[in-house]
């Protein structure tokens, strides 16, 4: 018994509601729900409405909205999103700080006409990043790895609008320049995974 | 413990053996979806081991990550299915993570059961 697109959508909303956006963790369960939906309407014997229900009550305490303060503040997860991307928020966070700090420690010793580089590297990784960014935009799939890739989208702009288009003068180190540098690799690597998501599941 | 539900006895002994099961699973089937893992398992089991969600799908993704499954996406009754196979590392990882299984089994009915394992 299969179910219906409309059937689906209520599914859909139904995830929607419990804050679950990030399509590369949406598609499975909305499938892994629509399936065990239909098992219980071809064992049971009962409609949509009453099966749908004995689904969604494996998944409660997976999808119990919560806030996590070092993912956002702006807005709630599922429980079972905040355990799978909470350690990879931490990780991206502790290793951009770590880079920087130590980029700034490196960058104080050397001389003066090196220093220059610093401000092409920043313009470099800041061009990139917005460019990328803009490809991202095309199409409006929200993954887990979308939202990896704009954590650091404040401190990009600041160090970008800072040292490249203000064309600031290098007489001393900013940690925010060293922070979108430290941030590249990382732009990249989600970049790459988000696209290749996309790709993957044919999203338009 | 977290990963299998509390209907089942001394869970404890389960842990760690998520990922062997699975494995297990693929290398027999070739490709198989998350649901249909969880039912597999509570069959062969005749319901007395249940994999929860919460457990399935994390380690499903980190087994993803590690190389040793490949995943397919197909369009199934209106919706998007991924499916998950082992790789060529996953098959050759299976080999191993059964055969230690195996030995641990054999240890253990050595173990609590001396008589029988001789």
């Amino acid at each position: 018994m299969s179910l219906t697109q409309l059937h689906l959508d209520i599914i859909d909303r139904f995830l929607e509601q419990h804050q679950l956006d990030f399509l590369d963790f949406k598609l499975e369960v909305k499938d892994h729900l629509a399936t065990a939906t239909e098992e219980f309407m071809k064992d049971k014997e009962i409609s949509f409405e009453e099966a749908f229900p004995l689904a969604a009550k494996a998944w409660e305490s997976e999808l119990l909205v919560k806030k996590y303060w070092l993912i956002s503040n702006e807005r709630l997860f599922p429980s079972f999103v905040i355990q799978r991307i909470k350690n990879k928020v931490a990780f991206h966070y502790g290793v951009v700080i770590l880079l920087a700090l130590f980029g700034i420690y490196f960058f104080s010793s050397l001389p003066i006409e090196k220093k220059s580089f610093f401000n092409y590297g920043v313009g470099f990784c800041g061009i990139v990043y917005f460019l990328l960014r803009r490809i991202m935009n095309i199409k409006k799939t929200k993954t887990s790895y979308r939202f990896h890739f704009d954590y650091f989208h404040l401190p990009v702009l600041l160090g970008f609008a800072y040292f490249f288009v203000l064309k600031s003068s290098f007489t001393y180190v900013n940690f925010i320049g060293f922070l979108v540098i430290a941030n590249f690799p990382f732009t990249i690597y989600y970049f790459v995974k988000h696209q290749q998501f996309v790709k993957k599941y044919q999203l338009k | 413990m977290e990963g299998f539900r509390e209907a089942m006895k001394n869970s404890q002994l389960y842990k760690g053996s998520l990922n062997t099961i699975i494995m297990k699973l693929l290398e027999e089937k070739g490709r198989m979806y998350g649901y249909e893992i969880t039912q597999k398992v509570k069959e062969i089991t005749k319901g007395e081991l249940n994999i929860t969600e919460g457990a399935l799908y994390p380690a499903l993704h980190k087994l993803e990550a590690d190389g040793l499954l490949d995943v397919e996406v197909e369009k199934v009754d209106n919706r998007l299915r991924k499916y998950y196979k082992l790789t060529e590392k996953g098959t050759t990882e299976t080999v191993n993570r059964l055969s230690e299984f195996e030995e641990f089994i054999k240890n253990m009915q050595t173990i609590v059961n001396p008589k029988l394992s001789y």
